[in-house]
């Protein structure tokens, strides 16, 4: 362990200046990465909020009996997705619709002229906000259920084409930040990559050296390997740190300037999230390193481990 | 000790840097490896240090058959010998401590051990006030010595040895001839690959093999050198 360590401080004693400025390359790649995760987790809780839906609009069929519009609003009554509903009809919704009209013209209409072309409908409020994700289709089974349960009801409304369009759209952004994410790993374990290469072509004399007296692979590449992944660990943490101070800051002086709900919808990157990147990062930027060693390995070496490998 | 065989090696098609090689030797042997450039003597060098392998034929150095290891066992096999070269191969970033401490190192020894042998080594060689200076700013003679300290600190059963004193004046190459003789008289089996007819002259003991154009040439035994150069030096000119 001590000969491991000597051989890092050896290594960054001589080449200081290749190895800080991967240091840095990694910090601003791995920085640039998790603010994309960041990004990725806000743009996310923002479009959950504004796709939450929390009230539904059944439709009624004008020519409706009292005794299926009972037998419609028991049924709402015993759904557990129901808070509370209300009953609209055709006149008080034709005089809606006036006061709306009264806003854009001066023209103005008479609600009772009206109200033979607007249906009356019940306005549900749900139990629960539905987000667009998960809810979408509980929306659809709750919609569909009460659409063939009564033949009275022509349909039931929720804003069901923007709530698409919103999972597209979030689809759409999970996809290019992903993408970006992945290119900044890869970006990372190139630069890595080109680091261990500079250095074990100026230690090449030195790796010589160090077999003719019997060091084996591990004693040789060992430091190497683990010197890039402490390298890219600490990188990571900054990165991590920079990030948080960025969210910070960020929340901090946005109060003024965003609506206090949004606000409380913006969070860090979740633990499974940073988990899942922090093991991508480091795992490829090992399996990198070890692939660039083995690739700089003499021919008869390389068939030699290779050999053994397979046996 | 050491048993090669047959031992053919080709980098081009057709072109044998060494063929049929025969080279048996006992242990406690010096053994002066002797040829022109281009002979063959690094490349018999680097097979016999499991840098190169053999195209066909088997090599055997203190039971390990050198073409059957696995890199773990290579390198196990290393540490059983030591190795010096023309250039020296020091590294001139660690002290000469340092330097020579190395095999220890690899052999885990531990601190105490390390110093004890480095110490009693570098005072054989007598380096012993120069241990915490760096190698680049050594002679070309002490230079050798660390290297050959080196080579010797663990105690191997075997040295090889390539051009030892090709880079020093005659002074230097007596002065390294007789730290081997020490290593020699105390059991040590050496091969020393050279292209230098005096500095193999003076040797009593001693083994000389000639190889030309890859093969043994000459296998002199243990003999005066007087009487070993003159057939090939008639030998060489015919080759001519």
């Amino acid at each position: 362990m001590w000969s491991i360590f000597c051989t890092i401080k050896r290594s960054w004693s001589q080449h200081f200046v290749e190895q800080f400025s991967a240091f840095i390359i990694l910090l601003m790649s791995y920085t640039a990465l998790l603010f994309i995760a960041l990004a990725l987790t806000n743009v996310q809780n923002m479009f959950e909020m504004w796709g939450q839906v929390n009230q539904v609009t059944v439709y009624l069929d004008p020519a409706i009996k009292a005794e299926d519009k009972n037998e419609i609003m028991k049924s709402l009554d015993a759904n557990p997705m129901v808070n509370s509903f209300q009953e609209v009809s055709s006149s008080e919704s034709a005089k809606n619709f006036e006061k709306r009209f009264s806003k854009v013209t001066s023209q103005k209409i008479d609600a009772k002229e009206v109200s033979q072309f607007f249906p009356s409908y019940f306005v549900i409020n749900l139990n629960q906000a539905m987000a667009y994700s998960a809810g979408g289709t509980v929306l659809d089974d709750f919609a569909a259920q009460l659409k063939t349960g009564f033949e009275a009801i022509k349909n039931v409304s929720y804003g069901k084409s923007w709530l698409r369009r919103y999972i597209g759209v979030l689809s759409a952004i999970n996809w290019i930040g992903w993408f970006l994410i992945f290119s900044f790993l890869i970006a990372s374990v190139i630069v890595s990559s080109s680091v261990i290469k500079t250095i074990l072509f100026s230690r090449r004399d030195e790796i010589e050296i160090l077999e003719f007296v019997g060091a084996d692979d591990s004693t040789i590449y060992l430091p190497q390997i683990l010197n890039t992944i402490i390298l890219a660990s600490v990188a990571f943490v900054g990165a991590l740190i920079v990030n948080y101070g960025i969210y910070l800051q960020f929340k901090s002086s946005s109060v003024s300037m965003i609506d206090a709900s949004i606000q409380n919808q913006l969070s860090f990157i979740t633990p499974g999230t940073f988990l899942l990147i922090a093991l991508l990062a480091i795992l490829s930027v090992a399996l990198y390193s070890v692939m660039t060693i083995f690739n700089l390995l003499p021919r008869r070496k390389k068939a030699l481990l290779v050999s053994e490998v397979m046996r | 000790m050491i048993s090669l065989s047959h031992v053919y090696k080709t980098f081009v098609a057709n072109q044998h840097v060494l063929q049929n090689l025969q080279l048996e030797v006992q242990k406690g042997e010096m053994l002066f490896l002797m040829g022109p450039s281009g002979a063959g003597k690094t490349t018999l060098f680097k097979i016999m240090t499991g840098f190169e392998k053999v195209s066909s034929g088997s090599v055997t150095i203190n039971n390990f058959e050198i073409n059957q290891l696995s890199s773990r066992q290579m390198a196990l096999f290393r540490r059983s010998i030591g190795v010096v070269f023309q250039d020296f191969r020091l590294l001139n970033d660690r002290t000469v401590f340092e330097n020579v401490a190395l095999p220890l190192q690899i052999l885990k020894l531990n601190k105490w051990d390390t110093l004890e042998k480095v110490e009693s080594i570098l005072n054989r060689v007598g380096l012993s006030k120069k241990m915490s200076e760096n190698p680049e700013h050594l002679s070309g003679g002490e230079k050798q010595r660390v290297a050959i300290a080196r080579a010797m600190v663990h105690s191997p059963k075997l040295i090889i040895a390539d051009e030892p004193t090709g880079n020093l004046d005659w002074k230097l190459s007596g002065e390294i001839m007789q730290l081997f003789r020490e290593a020699n008289q105390n059991g040590t089996t050496m091969i020393i690959a050279t292209h230098d007819q005096e500095l193999v002259k003076n040797e009593v003991n001693k083994r000389v093999v000639k190889i030309e154009s890859g093969r043994v040439y000459e296998d002199g035994g243990k003999q005066p050198c007087g009487q070993f150069f003159a057939p090939l030096s008639e030998a060489g000119l015919s080759i001519l």
